[in-house]
C-alpha cells in the first residue's frame, strides 16, 4: 500500500521550526511512519481533528510533542494542523 | 483536588518524626500512591467523556463542548501539578511513589497538546482551505541540511 501524502500549512511549519533540529527530524520521522499507516492515528475526542503524540529523551530532558493532523481521504493526504512541545527535567 | 490537605498533614507527621517513623513513612507511602492513582483516573474519566463527544465528522463539531472539555484538561493540568509538586517531596525522602511517572508522562502530554488552541486548529484548517501548504520534501529540504 503506497504511502499517505504529507501536507504541512504555515501554522505547522511555523511550530516545526521553533523546535531543535535533532526534534524536527524525530517528528518528521514519526509522520512518515503515519503517513505509511494512518489507522496509528487517533481520533481527537472533540475535536474536529485527528491526534497523534511522541515522547523522545535528550540532554536530561523529556520532550512531548503534539500532532494535530486532518486526514483527507479523497486525496490520501494528511494534512499536519499544528504542533504543540513542552518540555521537563527528567 | 481535596484529598491535598490531607496528604499534608499526613507529610507533615512523617517528616516531622525523629527518628522516622516507620509506620508514619509508611502510610505516607501508601497515600501518596493513592493520589498519584486518583489523578490519573480522574484523567481517565475526563479522556472517556471527551471520546464520548467525537464528531461525525470535522465540521460537526461541538465547539462549546470542546472549550469545555479543554478547560476540564487545564483544570486537571493544574491539579496534577499539586500533586507532583507533593510527590517530589516524598521522593526527596528516598520514598518511591509508583506511577509517579506514569503521572508526569500524562500531564507532559497534556501540557503539550494545549500548546495548540481550538483557535489554533480552526486557523490551521482554514490555511488549508485557502492557502500555501509545503510538501513533506519542501519542509526537509528548508529545515536544513542536518535533516535528510
Amino acid at each position: 500500500m503506497a504511502s499517505w501524502v504529507l501536507a504541512f500549512n504555515e501554522q505547522a511549519r511555523a511550530a516545526l521550526r521553533r523546535i531543535d533540529p535533532w526534534l524536527q527530524e524525530e517528528i518528521l520521522d514519526e509522520l512518515d511512519r503515519l503517513a505509511q499507516n494512518p489507522g496509528q492515528l487517533r481520533r481527537g475526542g472533540a475535536s474536529p481533528v485527528s491526534i497523534a503524540d511522541l515522547t523522545r529523551d535528550r540532554d536530561n530532558q523529556r520532550h512531548y510533542i503534539f500532532l494535530s493532523i486532518e486526514t483527507d481521504v479523497s486525496t490520501r493526504t494528511l494534512q499536519i494542523i499544528d504542533i504543540g512541545h513542552f518540555s521537563r527535567v527528567l | 483536588m481535596s484529598a491535598l490537605p490531607l496528604f499534608d498533614s499526613i507529610f507533615m507527621t512523617a517528616a516531622g518524626d525523629a527518628p522516622p517513623n516507620p509506620s508514619a513513612i509508611d502510610r505516607l507511602a501508601r497515600f501518596s500512591q493513592q493520589l498519584v492513582q486518583s489523578a490519573l483516573t480522574d484523567l481517565t474519566e475526563i479522556e472517556s467523556l471527551d471520546s464520548g463527544l467525537a464528531p461525525p465528522d470535522a465540521d460537526a463539531f461541538d465547539a462549546h463542548a470542546a472549550l469545555l472539555l479543554r478547560g476540564m484538561y487545564e483544570q486537571w493540568t493544574r491539579d496534577a501539578d499539586a500533586v507532583l509538586e507533593r510527590v517530589a517531596k516524598v521522593e526527596r525522602m528516598g520514598i518511591t511513589v509508583p506511577a509517579a511517572q506514569q503521572l508526569r508522562d500524562a500531564q507532559g502530554r497534556l501540557l503539550a497538546m494545549l500548546q495548540v488552541t481550538l483557535d489554533d486548529i480552526q486557523r490551521g484548517r482554514r490555511q488549508f482551505r485557502q492557502g500555501r501548504t509545503w510538501t513533506r520534501e519542501e519542509i526537509r529540504g528548508e529545515l536544513g541540511s542536518g535533516i535528510q
